[in-house]
């Protein structure tokens, strides 16, 4: 059973991961195309169609895989995690649907006219094409994470006993989540900085070895000028998803921080150090002092809750889960006046399912079970720890690789700057990693809930043999991996050859 | 506003047509696929093959995309059942829809003649396997899979990949890929020229016949093998009883002919009017999806271990306000989706020859 969850959890992974190499991309480049266009309509400079062009056809080889990626995580609700599907289908499938209604509509069906359109549409209504894909393209973004939201903070919904499900209860909370607005421009940004970093050390490149150059300076000062507005406001964003972490999802921040004790108001930050998930310390910390209370609560006086009275408050929920649990089950077997006990402890119903794990039957757990859940209640701290700070350095060079960036285009000797074209150059594959380590901290400090405190990861995952999973995850490598190297191909070889100069 | 059983029957009736609209869109995209080794013989053959679906092919694709995404939100219970039971299947059409948007966009961007030539054999796999599939998962929706839910709502599932291929599934797995296969015949003879516009003319007769004669047997079928019925709150299991609804109202059974006639009037007009004969093509898919929906309704997912663990539309849907709140969303922006869907249909307007992709420096796949 362990391993049936594992191998999901990491089929998951992989899938979702490898999905998000090529939305950022999407999510970016579809606005600078729209920039560059929107240049070329205004001025009438030619130059700028080319660079629509070129950038235009990396934009389709990387959005083709786009494409192809979502759909596997589409059908893996319902292939390997069939219970959580039941169980928050009703809430969760609403934003998916909406998702494909409004968002993959616009941008799949306005996609091939940005390339196939050229000749038949006037220079305005081509414009038009370009905005409606970035616009659709980047709706999806805010559908998908209104979901991813509401994984996080379930609110607009309440448990039904008699389907046993979760059932929308306001859809203006669902949309309104606080997490999930956070979260969605916060991701969106990522994907501006991604793509801005692509063209502009891309455009690096060119200049370094003396290509294309008026291209090139162009490019390179519309990636600079677009990544430094994004990286500011990916920090800043960021700044305030951790802090509504702090008002409703208070275990993620503790881990992230590494936070074992409730400390004195304002808490210190840990720069640095080496979480001990079993000691529950941090060994070798170097820490700041005040600023984690500063940043994370905005005020001198509030405490950051620390991850040892996490413990012992879901201690206690998970023990009231019980209850919870013991008057479901009698509820469901027919005696109603189960129901106000029940109802009285019904908020901690999903404490209750951690211990699923240990014991089928969750009313007989022995106290070794519950301390066990409750240590297992909090996500490993460590990968989160280090996960978010190298997250938050790249931020940080972001926007001073930015700032030089935009800073060097108002020189006409930018070509001779070769160290800093380097570094952009360099610095492409770096915006990858943080978005990557940032879906790692969101969703692995999120465990070990699939809907943090109402359905455990255990709980969620399809009844399918073990072989299955072998076959999708051979499946996956086989053809991610292939499909990855003839995208890279193509791309490496486009890059290569260059843009058409009219 | 509504009764939740409106609701249900609304929802129940809208997710055939997001299948529909799937069908009549992406499944052209199949078809023409399906076509493409046989109907298009040299490279520039091809690329005109490709070339009538390329611009338009992955809005269409969204039609199953939305579908599947309607499913989980409307009917929870049946799209676990359906992906986790047949797992290996939902993975194997995920493969091979792989292969298109790759092999649309990279096929002809190198001029090795076996790159293109495997990428050919890609979109044509991308075509066939999917509405094979498709057909197979759609007769096992008919059989019924083995499975229930515990006491937890729990689903238990005894699905073995071999079961699903039993002579009716693959009947209907090789009737859904004609259909499609027809249906991209209709389009190629639309928007392609010269001779691959005649090869489309002619392959439609084949088509067609083995179309009809597939569906006629697999409705045939239906008076044989164990159907499901509900009856009172009551589903029984018994041989024949798909057919109880068009035995209640005898006029249904007029559907037959009628699909029958609307393939003949699609053949006719195909030389005379491609369009209108496109747009046969899809009255006949309404009116085989309506036949097929008479057969099935009320039921999403027949039982096949127990008759009472069948998910109907009455049991398996989703809560009021989720079904409210995504109605509004379909009202709002299906006419929408409609709208500006005909409009790039509309600036694309035209054959596509030869000539346009050797002489034209503008973009074509």
């Amino acid at each position: 059973m362990d391993e049936l969850v594992n191998l999901s959890r990491l089929q998951f992974a992989i899938t979702a991961m490898y999905h998000f190499i090529f939305v950022p991309l999407t999510l970016g480049l579809s606005w600078i195309l729209f920039m560059m266009e929107a240049l070329y309509v205004i001025t009438n400079n030619s130059i700028y169609k080319d660079l629509t062009k070129f950038w235009g056809k990396i934009f389709g080889i990387n959005f083709a895989m786009g494409v192809t990626t979502g759909i596997t995580l589409e059908f893996q609700f319902g292939t390997n995690w069939a219970y959580y599907s039941h169980y928050v289908g009703d809430v969760f499938g609403t934003p998916l649907a909406i998702e494909g209604l409004m968002a993959f509509f616009l941008e799949s069906t306005f996609v091939g006219l940005f390339f196939f359109g050229w000749e038949r549409l006037s220079k305005i209504k081509h414009l038009m094409v370009t905005f409606l894909v970035a616009l659709g393209s980047n709706l999806s973004a805010l559908w998908i994470l209104i979901a991813n939201g509401w994984m996080n903070n379930p609110v607009g919904a309440e448990f039904n006993y008699q389907t046993l499900r979760m059932e929308l209860t306001s859809f203006s909370e669902l949309i309104f989540n606080p997490v999930a607005q956070a979260k969605f421009v916060h991701t969106v940004s990522s994907g501006y900085v991604t793509a801005s970093m692509f063209v502009l050390g891309i455009s690096a490149w060119y200049m370094l070895k003396n290509r294309h150059i008026d291209f090139a300076k162009r490019s390179f000062a519309i990636a600079a000028g677009f990544g430094l507005a994004a990286s500011l406001s990916v920090v800043v964003l960021g700044d305030e998803s951790g802090y509504t972490l702090g008002e409703v999802q208070a275990v993620k921040l503790a881990a992230i921080e590494a936070e074992w004790h409730t400390q004195k108001a304002p808490a210190s930050f840990t720069v640095f150090g080496i979480p001990n998930q079993e000691a529950q310390t941090t060994d070798y910390k170097i820490t700041i002092p005040f600023a984690l209370g500063l940043i994370a609560t905005r005020s001198i006086d509030k405490e950051v809750k620390g991850l040892k009275d996490i413990i012992a408050e879901n201690k206690v929920k998970i023990k009231n889960g019980m209850i919870a649990y013991g008057a479901l089950e009698k509820l469901r077997a027919g005696d109603l006046s189960q129901k106000s006990t029940f109802d009285a402890y019904k908020d901690d119903l999903g404490y209750g399912l951690l211990l699923k794990k240990y014991t089928k039957n969750v009313i007989d757990a022995t106290p070794i079970q519950i301390e066990k859940a409750s240590l297992e209640s909090i996500p490993r701290v460590a990968p989160l720890f280090w996960s978010f700070r190298i997250m938050v350095a790249l931020g940080i060079w972001f926007i001073i690789l930015f700032t030089v960036s935009v800073l060097i285009i108002f020189r006409s000797d930018i070509i001779s700057k070769k160290l800093w074209l380097k570094l952009a150059f360099y610095s492409i594959p770096l915006p990858w990693i943080a978005a990557e380590l940032g879906w790692i901290v969101a969703e692995y400090g999120r465990q070990p809930w699939t809907i943090s405190g109402i359905l455990p990861t255990y709980m969620s995952i399809s009844n399918v043999s073990i072989e299955k999973l072998y076959f999708g995850i051979a499946g996956f490598l086989i053809f991610y991996t292939s499909l990855f190297i003839i995208e890279a191909y193509l791309m490496r070889k486009t890059i290569i050859n260059g843009p058409q100069i009219s | 506003m509504f009764d939740i059983i409106i609701l249900q029957y609304i929802w129940w009736g809208l997710m055939i047509t997001l299948l529909i609209g799937f069908t009549i869109t992406d499944g052209f995209d199949m078809g023409v696929a399906i076509l493409l080794p046989f109907i298009a013989k040299s490279d520039i053959q091809r690329r005109v093959v490709i070339n009538t679906i390329g611009a338009t092919w992955e809005g269409n694709q969204v039609w199953l995309i939305t579908a599947i995404a309607g499913l989980l939100a409307s009917f929870p219970k049946v799209y676990a059942t359906i992906f986790s039971s047949l797992y290996i299947i939902a993975f194997l059409v995920l493969f091979c829809l792989f292969l298109r948007p790759v092999g649309f966009d990279y096929r002809s961007k190198l001029t090795n003649p076996t790159w293109r030539q495997c990428w050919d054999i890609g979109l044509f796999i991308g075509g066939f396997i999917p509405s094979f599939l498709f057909g197979v998962i759609l007769g096992n929706m008919f059989l019924g899979f083995p499975f229930y839910f515990d006491k937890w709502q729990v689903l238990f599932n005894d699905v073995s990949f071999f079961d699903l291929f039993s002579p009716f599934a693959i009947l209907i797995g090789c009737m859904s890929s004609t259909f499609l296969a027809l249906h991209g015949a209709n389009w190629l003879n639309l928007k392609a020229d010269g001779i691959i516009r005649q090869r489309a003319r002619k392959i439609s007769k084949y088509l067609a016949l083995l179309f009809i004669i597939l569906w006629l047997t697999g409705g045939y079928s239906l008076m044989h093998i164990n159907g499901f019925s509900l009856f009172n709150n009551q589903i029984t299991m018994y041989k024949g009883a798909w057919l109880n609804n068009f035995i209640q109202h005898k006029n249904l059974f007029l559907f037959i002919p009628i699909t029958i006639l609307s393939i003949m009037v699609n053949l006719f007009l195909q030389k005379k009017s491609p369009f209108l004969a496109w747009i046969q093509s899809v009255i006949t898919i309404f009116l085989v999806f309506i036949t097929t929906a008479i057969a099935y309704f009320p039921f999403m997912l027949p039982s096949s271990l127990d008759v009472s663990q069948s998910l109907t539309l009455y049991n398996a849907s989703s809560s009021y306000k989720t079904l409210n709140s995504m109605l509004i969303a379909v009202i709002i922006f299906l006419p929408l989706i409609l709208l500006y869907t005909s409009w790039v249909y509309k600036v694309l307007k035209g054959r596509i020859s030869e000539d346009k992709i050797h002489n034209s420096k503008s973009y074509w796949y």
